[in-house]
């Protein structure tokens, strides 16, 4: 962790994954990635930090 | 293809962007409605997708109760989304009404877990096991105390767990977990919130 900001950061990051692929309300439809699959969520967090620190290391805003 | 977002009750008022940019828009049916977009293709599970569905439910949430649904739910026409929500009504409506006012609150709390060699018998083993879930147990249940709901998952070393405290109750709640925190110099603590019920709107 570099600093205290991106350590809550990254947290927080890891809390939002594991809401939105472990959580939430299952309607039937297509299911669109194995949301039960723990190397897909692994791997899913794993892009996730990595895009996040991609986009700002970028200079890019993220969405909020 | 129509992806959904989060379900509430009708009228929704949707004012935000979602995923690639697409408006979020409400579908009414009955006296519930779907949170959806129209996408060109399924979304990947990515930074920007994750929180561009994070976004359009905090904002319904901030207006009225939301069901956050699980994210990559995507059907073929709004036609297949309005007869689902109609199928499930009384199910969802019932999960709106519980979560209502409420808002989750995550708590991971770290330690150092005994070494696994450490346990040189049986009854070694069996004390760390109790001591382990001390020390879970002695920051889940007086938070639990204080929450509508809650659940949570534990390991050597780790507490993972979610609660559903109502809105005006967030203070109490927060002072309780510093109060908790000061008392256990030991254990790493991290907090974060207030998110939509994710946690508390499973299967039934």
């Amino acid at each position: 962790m570099t600093s205290p900001v991106a350590a809550s950061q990254d947290v927080a990051l890891v809390d939002l994954v594991d809401r939105l692929l472990n959580g939430g309300v299952v309607i039937a439809g297509d299911i669109t990635l194995a949301v039960a699959d723990v190397d897909l969520v692994y791997v899913g967090l794993r892009a996730l930090i990595s895009s996040v620190a991609t986009a700002e290391a970028n200079g890019v805003p993220l969405p909020r | 293809m129509i992806y959904v977002y989060a379900i509430s009750e009708a009228p929704a008022a949707v004012e935000a962007d979602g995923i690639s940019g697409a408006p979020a828009r409400s579908l009414q049916a009955g006296a519930l409605a779907a949170v959806i977009s129209t996408l060109e293709e399924p979304p990947t599970a990515e930074a920007p997708a994750l929180l561009a569905h994070e976004g359009v439910v905090e904002a319904v949430m901030a207006a009225q109760p939301v069901l956050p649904v699980q994210f990559g739910m995507t059907f073929a026409e709004e036609a297949e989304v309005t007869a689902l929500l109609e199928r499930r009504q009384d199910a969802f409506g019932e999960l709106l009404r519980e979560v209502r006012g409420c808002v989750e609150l995550s708590v991971r709390v770290r330690w150092s877990p005994p070494e696994p060699a450490a346990a040189e018998s049986g009854r070694d083993y069996l004390q760390d096991r109790r001591h382990e879930r001390r020390r879970a147990d002695v920051v889940h249940q007086p938070l639990a105390a204080l929450a509508r709901s809650s659940t949570s998952r534990s390991e050597p070393g780790l507490l993972a767990a979610a609660y559903l405290v109502p809105a005006a109750d967030v203070g109490p709640f927060t002072g309780r977990l510093e109060t908790i925190r000061d008392e256990h110099p030991d254990l790493d603590f991290s907090c974060t919130g207030p998110w939509p019920p994710y946690s508390f709107v499973g299967a039934r």
